[in-house]
């Protein structure tokens, strides 16, 4: 990828520049690895009906992921293609936009589903895992349309698509237990996940090897 | 005069172009700081890929982006994976004013070609 970024380099884009460097930090898969984690963390809290112990160990994943995924670039990524820390101009800008996608995803489908119940509120809430399937997959939109922007990659609407498809064909099922047909799609979008951040992963690790000495900057011209 | 000005055209402000950076305008020195613009920091090795500059090239331009304030250089030590022995790196990071005079930069090309 960083060798497509100076062979595409032809014209100076700003927009497009910011894209290529957002696009190296999903260059070694780590990111989506780490996507799939949460995602079978929260099927396991969700199975564990949000007692505190899953939810401390989401606390902990959260709180040692920066930590993790730093030590895990020192040792594979960027002994091969540099060092580098992408730019986040302003996070908490973009957090209400997506949060407002988010909820008006939520409101909009609720309001379908309780239409197709007639309105019965009992109802709804009787199959409310079961909605949800759809309504989580449609949410993880969210995060997808927000990565194509910022990478310019539109494999990222992957996340969305993939999630979407899997809670459809999940919810056509009608397991006689929807709240176990729930957990079951989030291990199941966990595993594709963390299966897609590997195979990325090993690409990485077969298109870039370790920078030569040779390489490395500690030329004359650079000693100062 | 404006009768014969071709359709669409508009005037250049003149004055504005002799208060162009001279340290940002040179093609190299922009195509890296464009880049420097979107990171933390970064090093050498990264850097020359994204620009696709020789060493000497990328570090001759440094030099003038170091001397101008626009660009910290800050040597660190860091462990090699295949021996474990610790070698010096170069990180670069776009200073306070290095941010401020890249964006005042592209400001001043928007309005002058607006």
């Amino acid at each position: 990828m960083v060798r497509n970024v100076s062979e595409n380099n032809k014209e100076l884009n700003f927009t497009k520049i910011s894209q290529r460097i957002h696009q190296t930090d999903f260059v070694d898969g780590f990111a989506v690895i780490f996507i799939g984690l949460i995602l079978l963390v929260t099927a396991g809290i969700i199975h564990f009906s949000f007692s505190l112990g899953p939810l401390l160990i989401v606390i902990v994943v959260e709180l040692f992921r920066p930590t993790v995924s730093e030590a895990l670039r020192k040792r594979f990524t960027y002994p091969r293609i540099g060092h580098f820390k992408v730019r986040t101009e302003n996070p908490r800008k973009d957090l209400p936009r997506i949060f407002i996608f988010m909820i008006a995803i939520v409101v909009v489908s609720l309001t379908i589903f309780l239409t197709l119940e007639g309105g019965n509120l009992d109802e709804l809430y009787r199959n409310i895992w079961k909605y949800l399937l759809i309504t989580f997959g449609l949410i993880m939109f969210g995060p997808s349309i927000d990565l194509v922007q910022k990478t310019g990659q539109v494999q990222f609407y992957g996340i969305g698509i993939l999630s979407t498809l899997l809670g459809i064909f999940i919810f056509f099922l009608d397991l006689p237990r929807q709240r176990e047909g729930f957990i079951l799609y989030l291990i199941i979008l966990g595993i594709i996940f963390i299966g897609i951040g590997f195979f990325i992963f090993i690409r990485f690790i077969q298109t870039y090897p370790l920078i030569p000495d040779e390489e490395e900057p500690v030329d004359k011209e650079l000693e100062r | 005069m404006s009768n014969q000005r071709k359709k669409g055209s508009t005037p250049i402000d003149v004055d504005m172009i002799d208060g162009i950076d001279k340290n940002i305008h040179e093609p190299s020195r922009l195509k890296i700081l464009a880049h420097l613009f979107a990171l933390e920091h970064t090093d050498f090795t990264y850097l020359k890929n994204l620009t696709d500059f020789s060493w000497g090239r990328l570090s001759s331009h440094l030099d003038k982006l170091e001397e101008a304030g626009y660009v910290h250089l800050e040597k660190k030590l860091v462990r090699k994976i295949k021996n474990g022995k610790e070698t010096p790196k170069t990180f670069i990071s776009l200073t306070e004013k290095g941010k401020k005079a890249f964006e005042h930069y592209r400001n001043s090309m928007k309005q002058l070609f607006s």
